[in-house]
């Protein structure tokens, strides 16, 4: 049976995936116009689909659909900053007259967006970027630094599949976690924090005699650096470097950013220079091009 | 090539007046497979410490003598160069792996010794095609890795640092008998083919006798007996000490000399004997073995699994259709493969997992909606780390707290378990400041303390030594005889063949094999006592050592 390949992006050094995914942060935070937000949307969701990231994706977006939902809602209702009303009620009970506008679920829109911008990204890094690969960047220059994210990071599992045994041993030995009253409920839950506590404390004594016994901290060391930057990397990196520049260029004719209140502004009529915005997209669809060519044409993944 | 040569070397641990190790004097020689047995707190953990300087650099203390290492006092080796020449594995895998990535985790030991990259590389690559590690490489994480794969890239962590010496605190001990198999083998091969000094501590020593070259066995901090394996093999039997492999142990007392120590090198013995060339010795030379009878169960049924399926989310079944039905006091073992379905069947008697489909009862109970709080006053469940049920400040505390959550007045239930399990001494003791063997009974005190009718204990000789695991036997025994059904899951078939009654062997979340012990261990290959591979071909109802000493008997008779 042929396996699976494996993605482009996880073929990218470190620097290269790193500084692409930042750019589309960093731009998500910068601009709040409908169209720019909706363009990242668009390509960030494009790299989840063509990295086989989408079930996880969606996965995330249904743990996040209640807080998107409620940000629209809450700035819908909380905003009343809007003249272009969708409806009015001027005798409610408690609240008074509230009025719901175009421009506060617009606004509400264009902030959900962006949150999904930021779902997506970290489901590309949650998968494409194991932490230990982010740790070899840190261990350039602070090697104490990344070995304990680096041990923070393996505790999580060990530690929550200890407190699955720990609550098992306590639950046959008639401590049941769910009943009781609120006082009762903590009381217990503090008998559990207690022994991982202990556990962990012991689990500590046993890593640091390991850290010893392999010479950490003994002396100078020296870096292992498995990662490569390739033709793949300077392609990606030029395209961010691209897309950099264009959002540069744009930002500084204030381009990117939309007004909402009092009035939702037209959405096309505050017309870039198109040469700028071409450039900005097209440095940042190069690594989902790359993608796409990486899963279909064999030969040119082996050329870059 | 003399590599350690101690003179006289006394320890303290730091805020300790009794001194770990007593005025020991030995030479350990490069290139040897020395294995150090004893029985635990005997001082042998500390001395591997001492071997690789962690002793008293990272723990303190108060040393008295002189230890030198390569001609030079081994205090007066820096850090680096130490751990280059000096590599140490511990018990626990889980304890010692650092990162995510296997390729990173080799790199550490190296990086930290300044290894320039371009060597490391090839390190790294030597080591991983040794050990057969290109299969867990990337993307697959070392949390995901199996207990004996974890060990296997420890090793090759340490190797790759290229050491002298190879320190091994009973690297095995939390692994299946596939997996220890293999990392004992590895261990051969690399002092063997690679010519690495390997010092080995280890309890299981039908495992790795054979293996050494010389065997240290130590005894409150002193050093009681060394010798070739056939020669202490000969002094542990002298001293009827209970370390004594079971083949060794059988040809022993029945005064064979030498002492074969592996099936291999008995059962030549026991083909000369059936060809007339050889002689079992008089039986004067015969040492009383004692033995444990099985009891005969009542007919009341203690558990009752009916077609159950389970799997959990995301994965395959794991229990698929099981029928059981245990009686009332019986002794009953399950055995298989990781992954079998084993511990998902305790759990399922505990009420902590309900099945996809089914009936579970126990002692008549159905489980169906029962929270474990509520199971806990029929069931008791000792789990693999006796540590988790060890969170209060004293041993009567300890008890006290299972009485209290499942709401049974204390009475004299708390006085009575501590005498039965003879922990009265250490009512105000801290239980986690105990040994392992107190440890052990403390937590299946503070579990049967409620009195309930079935046990169930999942690995509970994992890391045991041989005197606490006899005691636990015994113990289990004796809760047999006041009726408790007892439910043991153990890859500990030397355990089960000495205290078990009946043995179910599971594959795959379905069961393979079920019946008396004598059925179910005699039949098997891999899932067989050490004594009844020896006897395979000759009596293969053999299983224990007091039915080994039968068909000895009847041998002699028959000739």
């Amino acid at each position: 049976m042929e396996s699976k390949r494996q993605s482009f992006l996880h073929t990218l050094h470190p620097i290269s995936l790193l500084s692409y995914l930042l750019l589309v942060l960093m731009l998500t935070l910068i601009y709040n116009h409908p169209l720019y937000i909706a363009t990242l949307l668009i390509l960030i969701i494009w790299l989840n689909f063509c990295v086989d990231k989408a079930q996880q994706f969606l996965s995330y977006l249904r743990l996040a659909i209640p807080m998107l939902v409620l940000t629209i809602v809450i700035n819908l209702v909380m905003n009343q900053q809007g003249t272009t009303f969708i409806v009015c009620f001027s005798k409610l009970p408690l609240l008074g007259s509230l009025q719901f506008s175009w421009e506060a679920l617009l606004y509400g829109t264009v902030m959900t967006g962006k949150m999904i911008i930021i779902l997506a990204v970290f489901s590309v890094l949650s998968q494409d970027f194991d932490p230990d690969r982010s740790m070899l960047l840190l261990n350039r220059t602070a090697s104490k630094t990344a070995l304990l994210v680096s041990l923070s990071l393996r505790m999580i599992p060990r530690l929550s599949q200890e407190m699955g045994s720990i609550m098992e041993v306590f639950r046959i030995r008639g401590l049941d976690f769910d009943t009781g009253l609120r006082r009762e409920k903590i009381r217990k839950r503090f008998f559990l924090v207690k022994a991982l506590l202990i556990t962990s404390l012991e689990s500590s004594w046993d890593t640091a005699e390991s850290l010893q016994a392999r010479a950490f901290g003994a002396g100078p060391r020296t870096r292992y650096q498995p990662e490569m930057f390739r033709p793949r990397d300077f392609i990606v990196c030029i395209g961010s470097s691209v897309a950099l520049l264009a959002s540069v260029v744009l930002l500084l004719g204030k381009k990117g950013f939309y007004t909402f209140y009092p009035q939702i502004g037209p959405l096309f009529n505050n017309a870039a220079p198109l040469g700028s915005q071409f450039l900005l997209i097209l440095g940042l669809v190069v690594p989902i091009l790359l993608e796409v060519g990486h899963q279909k044409w064999s030969y040119m993944s082996s050329k870059i | 090539m003399v590599l350690y040569e101690f003179k006289d070397l006394t320890y303290y641990y730091p805020q300790n007046s009794e001194p770990v190790l007593k005025g020991l004097d030995l030479n350990l020689e490069e290139g040897e497979f020395i294995l150090l047995v004893g029985h635990s707190g005997s001082g042998k953990s500390s001395l591997l410490r001492m071997l690789g300087g962690l002793i008293p650099d990272f723990y303190g203390g108060r040393v008295e003598g002189s230890i030198c290492y390569r001609g030079q006092k081994l205090r007066d080796w820096n850090r680096p160069a130490l751990a280059q020449e000096v590599g140490m594995v511990f018990q626990n895998p889980e304890k010692q792996l650092l990162f995510r990535s296997v390729e990173r985790e080799i790199a550490f030991g190296l990086e930290n010794l300044g290894i320039p990259g371009v060597e490391m590389r090839r390190r790294i690559a030597e080591v991983m095609d040794f050990f057969g590690l290109h299969g867990l490489k990337q993307p697959q994480s070392t949390i995901d890795l199996s207990g004996g794969e974890k060990q296997k890239l420890v090793l090759a962590s340490v190797v790759a640092m290229q050491p002298r010496v190879l320190l091994l605190d009973e690297p095995t001990s939390q692994l299946d008998p596939v997996a220890a198999e293999e990392i004992l083998n590895l261990v051969k091969k690399l002092n063997e083919e690679l010519g690495i000094t390997v010092i080995l501590v280890e309890q299981r020593l039908e495992r790795c006798l054979h293996l050494a070259d010389r065997t240290i066995v130590m005894g409150k901090g002193q050093i009681e007996a060394e010798g070739t394996p056939e020669e202490i093999v000969a002094w542990l039997a002298e001293k009827q000490n209970p370390f004594i492999p079971p083949v060794a142990k059988l040809f022993a007392n029945l005064g064979f000399k030498p002492i074969p120590l592996t099936v291999k090198q008995g059962r030549r013995v026991i083909r000369k004997i059936i060809e007339g060339n050889g002689v079992i010795p008089k039986s004067d030379d015969k040492k009383e073995i004692g033995h444990l009878e099985g009891i005969k169960s009542n007919t009341k049924k203690a558990i009752n699994l009916q077609k159950v399926w389970f799997s959990y989310p995301d994965s395959s079944e794991v229990l698929r259709g099981i029928n059981l039905e245990i009686e009332a006091g019986e002794f009953v073992a399950i055995m298989g493969a990781n992954g079998a379905g084993k511990s998902t069947l305790l759990r399922h008697l505990t009420a902590l997992l309900q099945p996809d489909r089914g009936r579970v009862e126990v002692l008549g109970h159905n489980l169906k909606d029962l929270r474990p709080a509520e199971a806990a006053h029929w069931v008791g469940y000792l789990a693999q780390n006796p540590n988790h049920y060890l969170l209060n400040d004293t041993v009567e505390a300890e008890l006290c707290f299972t009485l209290q959550n499942l709401g049974i007045k204390q009475g004299n239930l708390v006085d009575e378990t501590l005498q039965s399990f003879d922990l009265t001494r250490y009512r105000e003791a801290n239980p986690r400041n105990l040994g392992e063997g107190e440890k052990q009974r403390v937590a299946l005190a503070s579990v049967l303390v409620s009195q309930p009718l079935v046990l169930l204990l999942d690995e509970p000789t994992r890391g045991m030594d041989w005197l606490i695991k006899n005691e636990l036997g015994r113990l289990l025994k004796s809760l047999q005889h006041k009726k408790i059904t007892i439910l043991l899951v153990t890859h500990d078939i030397e355990f089960v063949a000495e205290y078990a009654d009946r043995v179910i062997l599971m594959y795959q979340g379905s069961i393979v094999a079920d019946g008396s012990k004598h059925e179910v261990l005699s039949r098997g290959m891999f899932y067989a006592p050490q004594l009844n591979k020896l006897f395979q071909g000759v009596n293969n109802q053999v299983i224990t050592h007091e039915d080994a000493l039968k068909q000895m008997e009847a041998m002699a008779y028959d000739k």
